[in-house]
C-alpha cells in the first residue's frame, strides 16, 4: 500500500547468535493506530527496537515514508520522523519537566520549540503545572505523559510505544490508552506493543499477533476481539 | 664479565617485577580489586626491611660507614624479609579496611591516593627514612662472603629461590577453592554473595597476601641495591607493574611473570636509543630525552596492550575439570531443622520505595513449607524487587521477613543464604569466565574449605570435601542432562543453558527454600517443561519454591499456590483455579474487560 | 590576622581545585570514567599559555588561546584513545588514561626540560585591608575561578548544549532515543572539560609561580579528592569539594604541619568517604 508511513519487510533480528525475529512483515498507514501483541518472549520488544534502530536487523528492511532507513542509528530515525517512548526510564529524572520537553525539541528552532512545548502543555495540562518540577519526582502516569509529550515535540510521523501501561495503576492505564487514542487528532501514526492486549485493543485500529518471532496474523481490532481463538490464546480467556 | 653482571642484574630486576606482578595479579587478576597504589606495599616492604637490618647507630659498622640515619635495628636479613612481608600485608589490610565499602572508581582513586600519602609520610619523616636523601648502607646478605664479581650471581640465585617459592605458593593457592572463590568474586560478586560466600573477607585476604608479596619484593630489591630513598617509589612503578600483568595476561601467574620479563627487556632496551645515529645527538644535548622517552614508551605500551592485546601474551586458560574418582553415591539429603509450624517464608507489611516509586507497598503473604508457589503480576508489579528483598540483595524500608520462623529482615545476602534460602536471577548471573563445572564447584564448596589455611594446607578433610563436591557436581550435571557441558565456559552458554546452570548451582547447595526469577523465560517450550519437571522432583524431596513466572500455562500446571502482585501489593492469592477466576486479577493482569 | 590571610589563600587554592574538578567531573558525566590524563590538560594549558606569553601575547589572551587549544587536544584524546574502548568496561579506560598521561607528560618534558620555569606574571602590589596584606594574584585567581564556575553554571542551566550534556549524563540511551547525537555532545563536553582543565592549570601556575611538566600529574590527586568529595559527576559537588579541600589544605598546612598539605586533602576525603561512600552530593547508598 502506498500510504504506509512505516513498513517492515522480512525483518530478522536478534542479539549475537540468538535470533529472535524471523522475517517480520508489518506496516502502519497514515494516521493509523496499530497494536502488536503476543505472549511473553514473542519478540515484541526486539521488534520495536529493530524498527527504531536500537537493534540492527540482520536481514530485511525498514522504510519510513518510502525511504529506506534500515539499520540507521536512533538519532537518525528521529531526524526522519520516527519517535520512540521506551518502557521504563523514559524521562530524564535529574532534569525539570520543561527541560525534558526542551530536549525533545533540541533539533527545532527556538521559536518552534517553544511553540511546540506550549502545544504539548495544552495537550497534557498536568505538565504545565509542573514545569519547574524535577521529572524524577513525577508519578507513574505523569511520567508517561511527559515521555509521550517529549517524543511528540518534533512532530514525528510515527510514534513507537513500548508497553505504555507497564507499571502504572489500573485506572491510569485506561487513561493512558485514552490519551494515545486522543493523539489521532494530531494525525500521528502509532505503533504500540502491549502485554495488556485486551485493554489496549479497543483503542487501536488494527492489531498484529506476534509469536515465536513471526507475525501469526493481522486483522482489525474489532475482528481480533471477536475472534474466540485469539481471545483464548492471547487475551487471557 | 660486564655483560654477565648486566644480564644478572636485569634478570634479578625482572624477577622482582615478576613478584610484584603476581602479587597484583592475586589482587586484580583473581579478586578483581583495582589497586592503583600497589607501589605503597613495595615501599613499605623495602623500608621495613632496610630499617630492621641496618646496623644500629653507634655500632662499629654504623661508624665505619659514616652513616647518618637515626634508626636501625641491626637484625639479620631474613628478619628483614619477614618484616617486609608483614609491613606490606598490614598496610594492605588497613587500606582494604578503609576502602572496603568503595565502588570500583572510588577504589582505584583511593588506592592511588593512599600510595601518595604513604610516599608523603616516608618523604617527610626524615628521622625514619632520611627523606629524599635516602640511606645508602642497606646491608647486603652474605655480602662479606662473596667476592663483588660473583655477588650479583649469588643474589640472583637468592632472588630466584624466594620468587620461585612465592610463585609456587600463590599458584597452589590460585587453584585451591580459595582461588576459585576469588575468580568467582571477580566475575560477579553479588552472585557469589547470594550463594553464601563471604566475599568481603576473601577480598581482604587476597589484598593482604598481595600486599605481603609486594613487601617481600621491596625487601629483595632494596637489599640488592643497597640504597633506598623515597624517589624510588613513584606512581609509575605501580603502572609498570600493571603493564607487566596486563601484557602477560591477567588471572595467570605465568603470564604475569612473563610480562615482567618483557617489560624489563623493553625498558632497558631504551638505554641503547642513545647510541642510535641521529638520536645520539639529541640524547647528548637534551638530558631529559632518554628518561622521558622511556616513559613515553611505557605509556604507549599501556595504551597498545589494552587496546590490541586485551588477553595478554598468555591469556588465562580454561581449567578442565579433573576426572571424578568412582561413581557418585546418592548424596544424602541435608538435615533440615525447622520450627514445626512456621511457614517456609513469611512477609509482613513489607515496603520498598525507589525515589517516588513504591516498588513494594505493604505486601503480606506466607508460603507454606513444601509448596511450589507462583508469584505473578504485570510488568513493574514489584515481583523482582520482592525477590531482591527476600534474598537480602535490597534492604526493605520497613516490614518483616521470616524464614522458617526466624527473622531475616535486613540481613546481608550471604547471611540469608546461610540460613537456607537460595535464589536465581531473571538474567542469570553466572561466572562467565569459569567453566560450568567450576561454577558448580564454587556453589557447592562449604565455607571452611575456602579459607586461606585450607588453600595452603590441603588436609585430607579438605581433599575429601573437594571430592564430595565434585561427585555432587557430576550428579547435578547428570540430573540436568547436560554432562557434556562440564568444561564449557559459562560465558558461552545459550540463554536456556544459563537458566539450567543457575538452577544447578542452587542444587549444589540444596537450600530448603529456592526463589526462582523467571526460570523458563527465553527457554524453549520442551526445555521449560523439563525444567519444571525437575523443580517438581526437587519439591517432592522437600524443597519449597517461590517462582516468578510469566508463562501462565506453566504456573497453572505446576504451582499449587499462586500470589498475584500488582502495584507492589498482593492483589490476590489462592489456588491457580481461584486466582484465574478472580475478577480483580483478570482486570489487572490477564487484561479482561470484565464488564 | 593569620587566620584571615590563610582563609584567602585557602579560598584561592580552593578556586583552582574547584575549577579543575569541574572540568574533570563534566567529562566523567558523559563518559563514566575518571580520566587519569586530566592533569596533563592542566600542564598543557600552563605551558601553552607560557609559550604564547613569551611570544608577546598579553597574559589574558594567551590564557584564553591556550585553553581553546587544550580543548581541541581533549577532543582528539577522547576520539583517538577512549572512544574505541567505550564498550569494554572500566579498567581498559582507566589504564589507557594513565598511559596517555605518561605519554603527554614526558613529551612535554622532552621539549621543555625537567626543571620548573618561571611563569611570566607581572609584579603586583598587594592590597592592604585593615593591616592585612592580600596579594593581588590570589584575588585574581579567586575571581577567574568564580567567573569560570559561573560560566559553567550558565552553560548547564541555560543553553541547549548544556541541557544536552546533562541529558547524556543522566541517561545516554534515552538521550539517543530522544534524537540527541551523543557523538557531538561528547565532543563538546570533552572540549569544555579540557578547556576548563587548561584554565585550572594556568591558575595553578600563578599560585605556584612556576610551570613544570609534572605539575598537573601531581595536582591530579587533589583534584580527585575534590571530585570524590563532592560526588563524581556532580559539577556543583565538585565546586564545593574543591573549595573545601583548598581550605583544608591551607588551614592544615598553617596550623598543623606544613609538609602535609596534600595529605590533609586525602585525610579529609577518606573521612568523608567512610561516612558517605558516594560523596557529599552523590546521593545515598
Amino acid at each position: 500500500m502506498s500510504d504506509a508511513v512505516l513498513r517492515a519487510g522480512g525483518v530478522d533480528a536478534g542479539y549475537g547468535a540468538l535470533q529472535i525475529l524471523f522475517g517480520v512483515d508489518l506496516e502502519v498507514r497514515q494516521g493509523e493506530h496499530v497494536l502488536v501483541f503476543g505472549p511473553n518472549g514473542a519478540g515484541k520488544s526486539t521488534l520495536i527496537k529493530a524498527l527504531f534502530g536500537l537493534v540492527k536487523p540482520s536481514a530485511g528492511h525498514v522504510t519510513l515514508a518510502g525511504r529506506d532507513v534500515t539499520g540507521r542509528a536512533p538519532e537518525g530515525m528521529v531526524a526522519h520522523g520516527m519517535a520512540y517512548v521506551p518502557q521504563v526510564s523514559n524521562v530524564f529524572g535529574s532534569m525539570t519537566v520543561l527541560e525534558n520537553l526542551e530536549i525533545g525539541g533540541a533539533r527545532l528552532s527556538r521559536s518552534r520549540r517553544e511553540a511546540r512545548i506550549e502545544e504539548m502543555v495544552a495537550l497534557f495540562p498536568v505538565l504545565g503545572d509542573r514545569r519547574k518540577q524535577s521529572a524524577g519526582t513525577l508519578s507513574g502516569g505523569e511520567r508517561q505523559m511527559l515521555a509521550l509529550a517529549r517524543a511528540l515535540i518534533p512532530e514525528p510521523s510515527v510514534l513507537l510505544l513500548d508497553e505504555p501501561s507497564a507499571g502504572v495503576a489500573p485506572k491510569i492505564v485506561e487513561e493512558i490508552f485514552h490519551l494515545v487514542s486522543g493523539l489521532r487528532r494530531t494525525g500521528v501514526s502509532v505503533l504500540m506493543i502491549e502485554q495488556n492486549a485486551r485493554q489496549a485493543l479497543p483503542h487501536v485500529d488494527r492489531g498484529y499477533v506476534l509469536e515465536g518471532g513471526a507475525v501469526r496474523m493481522t486483522d482489525t481490532a474489532a475482528s481480533l476481539l471477536d475472534n474466540a481463538e485469539i481471545s483464548k490464546l492471547y487475551l487471557g480467556g | 664479565m660486564d655483560l654477565i653482571a648486566f644480564a644478572t642484574g636485569l634478570v634479578s630486576l625482572a624477577l622482582v617485577y615478576g613478584l610484584l606482578a603476581i602479587g597484583l595479579n592475586l589482587q586484580f587478576g583473581f579478586a578483581g580489586v583495582i589497586n592503583f597504589g600497589y607501589v605503597a606495599f613495595f615501599a613499605a616492604g623495602a623500608f621495613a626491611s632496610a630499617i630492621v637490618t641496618l646496623p644500629a647507630p653507634g655500632t662499629e659498622a654504623y661508624l665505619d660507614a659514616s652513616a647518618r640515619y637515626q634508626i636501625g635495628l641491626g637484625l639479620p636479613v631474613w628478619s628483614g624479609f619477614l618484616a617486609a612481608g608483614l609491613a606490606g600485608g598490614l598496610l594492605a589490610l588497613f587500606i582494604g579496611a578503609v576502602s572496603a565499602r568503595l565502588a570500583t572508581h572510588y577504589l582505584a582513586v583511593a588506592t592511588f591516593a593512599m600510595a601518595e600519602v604513604v610516599r608523603s609520610v616516608l618523604g617527610n619523616e626524615t628521622w625514619l627514612t632520611r627523606g629524599e636523601f635516602g640511606i645508602s648502607n642497606v646491608p647486603q646478605p652474605l655480602g662479606e662472603v662473596f667476592a663483588p664479581e660473583s655477588y650479583a650471581l649469588f643474589y640472583l640465585a637468592l632472588t630466584a629461590v624466594v620468587v620461585g617459592l612465592i610463585f609456587a605458593a600463590l599458584r597452589h593457592l590460585g587453584e585451591a577453592p580459595f582461588g576459585r572463590l576469588l575468580r568467582a568474586i571477580k566475575d560477579d560478586e553479588l552472585s557469589a554473595r547470594v550463594l553464601g560466600k563471604r566475599t568481603a573477607r576473601a577480598k581482604l585476604r587476597a589484598l593482604a597476601i598481595g600486599g605481603a608479596v609486594g613487601g617481600v619484593a621491596g625487601a629483595l630489591w632494596t637489599h640488592s641495591l643497597g640504597v633506598i630513598h623515597v624517589g624510588q617509589f613513584v606512581p609509575i612503578v605501580t603502572f609498570q607493574v600493571w603493564l607487566a600483568m596486563l601484557m602477560g595476561g591477567t588471572g595467570n601467574h605465568w603470564g604475569a611473570m612473563l610480562g615482567a620479563f618483557v617489560l624489563v627487556a623493553i625498558r632497558e632496551g631504551t638505554r641503547f636509543v642513545g647510541e642510535v645515529p641521529g638520536l645520539d645527538q639529541i640524547a647528548a644535548s637534551n638530558p631529559s630525552f632518554l628518561p622521558s622517552l622511556r616513559f613515553v614508551l611505557i605509556g604507549l605500551l599501556l595504551i597498545a596492550v589494552v587496546r590490541f592485546f586485551p588477553g595478554g601474551l598468555l591469556p588465562e586458560r580454561r581449567r578442565r575439570a579433573p576426572a571424578t574418582p568412582g561413581t557418585s553415591p546418592a548424596s544424602p539429603a541435608p538435615a533440615r531443622p525447622v520450627a514445626p509450624d512456621a511457614p517456609a517464608l513469611e512477609v509482613i507489611s513489607l515496603r520498598k520505595r525507589f525515589g517516588g516509586l513504591a516498588a513494594v507497598d505493604n505486601a503480606n503473604f506466607a508460603i507454606r513449607r513444601g509448596s511450589i508457589t507462583g508469584l505473578i503480576g504485570p510488568n513493574g508489579a514489584g515481583k523482582s524487587t520482592m525477590i531482591d528483598l527476600l534474598s537480602g540483595v535490597q534492604r526493605p524500608d520497613s516490614g518483616t521477613i521470616r524464614l522458617a520462623g526466624e527473622e531475616i529482615t535486613g540481613l546481608a545476602p550471604e547471611q540469608i543464604a546461610d540460613r537456607g534460602l537460595g535464589r536465581t536471577f531473571q538474567t542469570p548471573r553466572l561466572y562467565p569466565s569459569m567453566t560450568v563445572w567450576e561454577n558448580l564447584m564454587v556453589a557447592g564448596m562449604p565455607q571452611p574449605n575456602e579459607t586461606l589455611r585450607a588453600g595452603f594446607l590441603r588436609s585430607g578433610a579438605h581433599r575429601e570435601a573437594e571430592v564430595q563436591a565434585a561427585l555432587r557436581a557430576d550428579t547435578v550435571l547428570t540430573e540436568l542432562e547436560v554432562p557434556h557441558m562440564r568444561d564449557e565456559l559459562a560465558g558461552t552458554l545459550s540463554g536456556g543453558q544459563r537458566k539450567l546452570l543457575s538452577l544447578g548451582r542452587l542444587m549444589m547447595r540444596d537450600p530448603p527454600v529456592m526463589l526462582l526469577d523467571e526460570p523458563a523465560a527465553g527457554v524453549n517450550r520442551r526445555l521449560a517443561g523439563d525444567l519444571f519437571d525437575r523443580i517438581t522432583k526437587l519439591n517432592r524431596q522437600g524443597t519449597t519454591f517461590l517462582i516468578v513466572e510469566h508463562e501462565m500455562q506453566l504456573v497453572m500446571r505446576y504451582c499449587d499456590h499462586v500470589i498475584v502482585m500488582h502495584q507492589g501489593r498482593v492483589l490476590a492469592e489462592g489456588t491457580p483455579a481461584e486466582v484465574r477466576a478472580n475478577a480483580d486479577v483478570i482486570e489487572a493482569y490477564l487484561g479482561g474487560a470484565v464488564a | 590576622m593569620i587566620f584571615v590571610q590563610t582563609l584567602v589563600y585557602g579560598l584561592a587554592l580552593g578556586g583552582v581545585i574547584a575549577v579543575s574538578a569541574v572540568g574533570l567531573t563534566l567529562a566523567y558525566g558523559v563518559t563514566r570514567f575518571i580520566n587519569f590524563a586530566f592533569g596533563e590538560f592542566l600542564t598543557l594549558g600552563a605551558f601553552f599559555c607560557l609559550l604564547l606569553a613569551q611570544a608577546g601575547l598579553g597574559l589574558a589572551w594567551a590564557g584564553l588561546a591556550a585553553a581553546v587549544a587544550v580543548g581541541a587536544v581533549g577532543v582528539l584524546v577522547e576520539r583517538a584513545f577512549y572512544d574505541p574502548l567505550m564498550s569494554r568496561g572500566l579498567l581498559p579506560l582507566l589504564v589507557t588514561s594513565v598511559g596517555v598521561a605518561f605519554v603527554v607528560q614526558n613529551l612535554i618534558r622532552i621539549f621543555a626540560g625537567s626543571n620548573p620555569v618561571r611563569f611570566p606574571l607581572p609584579l603586583m602590589r598587594p592590597i592592604e585591608v585593615g593591616g592585612l596584606f592580600i596579594p593581588r594574584e590570589q584575588l585574581i585567581i579567586l575571581g577567574v575561578a568564580l567567573v569560570t564556575m559561573l560560566a559553567v553554571h550558565l552553560l548547564l542551566r541555560f543553553t541547549m548544549l548544556g541541557k544536552k550534556m546533562r541529558a547524556v549524563a543522566d541517561d545516554p540511551m534515552l538521550a539517543r532515543v530522544a534524537g540527541i547525537s551523543s557523538r557531538r555532545v561528547l565532543d563538546a563536553t570533552w572540549f569544555v572539560s579540557a578547556m576548563i582543565g587548561a584554565l585550572g592549570g594556568i591558575l595553578l601556575a600563578i599560585t605556584q609561580i612556576t610551570v613544570a611538566p609534572q605539575m598537573g600529574w601531581h595536582f591530579l590527586l587533589v583534584v580527585f579528592a575534590a571530585v570524590l568529595l563532592g560526588g563524581i559527576g556532580s559539577p556543583y559537588g565538585a565546586m564545593i569539594g574543591g573549595l573545601l579541600i583548598g581550605l583544608a589544605m591551607e588551614l592544615g598546612a598553617t596550623y598543623v604541619a606544613a609538609n602535609y598539605s596534600y595529605a590533609f586533602a586525602f585525610i579529609m576525603l577518606i573521612l568523608v568517604l567512610i561516612l558517605r561512600p558516594r560523596g557529599l552530593m552523590g546521593g545515598s547508598g
